[in-house]
């Protein structure tokens, strides 16, 4: 199979940029928020979750990244039902080594039109960022759990660390 | 009873429709003393921006372009003219350069962007540009005596994603002005003019024009007028002494002219405020897409070249942003909620050479769709420049 175009990238990167053209935040008082930027090119991504039982219960975002980082976060929330800690590394590794040349295919075949996203290595990161900003809310709700004296994998909710 | 202070910061297009926006929406209130709209400007001239790049080619002059700026203003608007020196977002207070503080219960920031051509090593020195009137001048004495050689035409986005350069089409318009006026003065064919587009941009293609659609019909507009063009050409800094302009991607090409779009950043003001995450001290301010507030701040409002979204920043945006601020002000005074949201529309009509124009508009959801250049689309634009501006900016249009 042919590696993919630019053209082709942009192709799905038009069809995904609406999904994340206005922002979603959440209200529930169990949401943790974080902000992470690319240092390159300056696109900053704030996710909010509500994660529950190791899984993603409910999203939130502010895209404020280029069109790469916009798509990849357009894709994570079309698979928010599906996200545990272990897929998300899983998914975003696989993205890393797909911009590196180092593989063609993704979990996620939407992501695998980023490849022709290789030559562009300062905007890597930015397409990266969901899984980044994923990463930290999975570490931030385990400590949150640990702190409580549980796990975050069957386990009720604490109610009184919420915020 | 307490007064409610609406203050508008700027006195350009955005601050100045809004004013007077404000004024006609706000009228019964204002009429019984329960409100009050003050607009704050360092100049007491309203300077009509879009047309100084016609200043470039000697087809305005500077007394042509200005007005009072208290003549556009409706009577009930509160004109100070000063300077904001500090912005406190936090206590809802403005510290002016005159030393006087004012404290408002709704804000507008207006506040414009800066050409900063030093910015790019060299380029002050030796490059030119048509966003300010004086150095709109200083291009128009180049370009009315060059009799051969090249005009390089670069275009200098800000880094943070997303965010355009000053009015998108404006690099596409004095191009084709600029082959017009040198066909004029009979100098054309001695007069090689190469337009260039940076490689990156905001996206990851190459590409003459930001968004696609335009950017596919540029290259057989140009070509019919034999004007050169290049993708992937990112100015990082220009010899003056040998006028040479050299790329991010390692090209080096000399010029005659350099016809640059600058970097911009916001005004000291606003960057100063502290409160913009824009990359490279650029200073657009965080600002809600729909309701135009800046972010955090419920009470403030944020329109024009000073936002952070990826709208073009030019007139034709703050025309649609405006009744959006100005309704929502009146939805949080009188209903205690906003009720109004801005779809990112921009519309103008880009001057294709100096007798022909091309309507366009486009949204967050939409790209510019081009359309033929036509004489009709021409007159459009001059009676917008010869009169139907000022009732733009009075709010009247």
């Amino acid at each position: 199979m042919p590696e993919p175009s630019l053209e082709q990238l942009y192709e799905v990167i038009s069809t995904l940029v609406s999904t994340v053209g206005r922002d979603r935040r959440l209200n529930d008082p169990r949401a943790e928020s974080v902000t992470v930027r690319s240092p390159i090119c300056g696109s900053q991504l704030t996710l909010e979750a509500v994660i529950v039982n190791d899984r993603v219960e409910q999203l939130g975002w502010k895209v404020r990244s280029c069109a790469l980082g916009q798509a990849t976060t357009a894709i994570v929330i079309q698979h928010q039902e599906q996200l545990d800690a272990a897929r998300v590394a899983r998914v975003g590794s696989q993205l890393r080594a797909l911009l590196k040349g180092e593989i063609t295919h993704c979990d996620w075949p939407e992501l695998d039109a980023f490849a022709a996203a290789r030559e562009i290595s300062s905007r890597h990161e930015s397409a990266l960022l969901p899984f980044t900003a994923l990463g930290a809310l999975f570490e931030r709700a385990q400590s949150r759990y640990e702190a409580c004296g549980q796990t975050t994998d069957g386990r009720k909710y604490p109610e009184e660390s919420a915020p | 009873m307490s007064v409610k202070d609406v203050i508008v910061v700027g006195g350009g297009i955005g601050g100045t429709m809004t004013a007077n926006n404000l004024v006609n929406k706000l009228y019964p209130e204002i009429r019984a003393g329960k409100v009050r709209v003050s607009l704050i400007s360092n100049d007491p001239w309203h300077w009509y921006k879009p047309a100084f790049m016609y200043v470039a080619f000697g087809k305005t002059y500077k007394d042509e372009l200005r007005r009072p700026l208290h003549t556009l203003l409706a009577p009930e608007v509160n004109l100070l003219l000063d300077h904001v020196q500090g912005f406190d977002f936090k206590a809802s207070r403005l510290r002016l350069k005159s030393g006087k503080d004012h404290q408002y219960d709704y804000l507008v920031v207006s506040t414009g962007c800066v050409p900063s051509p030093e910015r790019i090593p060299g380029l002050k020195e030796a490059g030119d540009h048509f966003y300010q009137h004086d150095p709109a001048m200083q291009l128009f004495e180049k370009l009315r005596v060059i009799e051969k050689g090249r005009v390089f035409i670069g275009v200098t986005f800000p880094k943070t994603p997303n965010v355009p350069h000053q009015c998108g089409i404006a690099p596409m318009e004095t191009t084709l002005m600029l082959d017009e006026y040198l066909r004029q003065r009979g100098v054309r064919d001695q007069v090689e003019i190469v337009y260039t587009y940076p490689t990156v941009a905001q996206l990851m293609r190459n590409c003459l024009f930001l968004q696609r659609p335009v950017g596919e019909v540029l290259p057989s507009v140009f070509e019919a007028r034999g004007i050169k063009h290049q993708t992937g050409f990112t100015l990082k800094e220009v010899d003056p002494g040998r006028k040479v302009a050299i790329s991010e991607e390692g090209q080096e090409v000399e010029f005659d002219v350099l016809m640059q779009t600058p970097p911009i950043r916001a005004v000291d003001a606003v960057l100063d405020s502290g409160v913009s995450q824009a990359p490279n001290n650029e200073g657009w301010l965080p600002t809600n897409r729909q309701t135009l507030q800046l972010e955090g701040y419920d009470n403030v409002f944020v329109m024009g070249d000073t936002v952070d979204l990826p709208v073009s920043k030019a007139g034709g945006t703050c025309h649609n942003q405006s009744p959006v601020i100005v309704n929502n002000i009146a939805g949080l005074l009188r209903l205690g909620r906003l009720v109004a949201e801005f779809d990112g529309k921009v519309q103008a009509i880009a001057q294709m050479g100096f007798s022909t124009g091309m309507p366009l508009w486009y949204d967050y959801g939409e790209d510019v769709m081009p359309l033929p250049a036509t004489k009709i689309g021409s007159m459009m634009r001059n009676g917008f420049n010869r009169g139907v501006y000022w009732g733009v900016a009075r709010g009247m249009v």
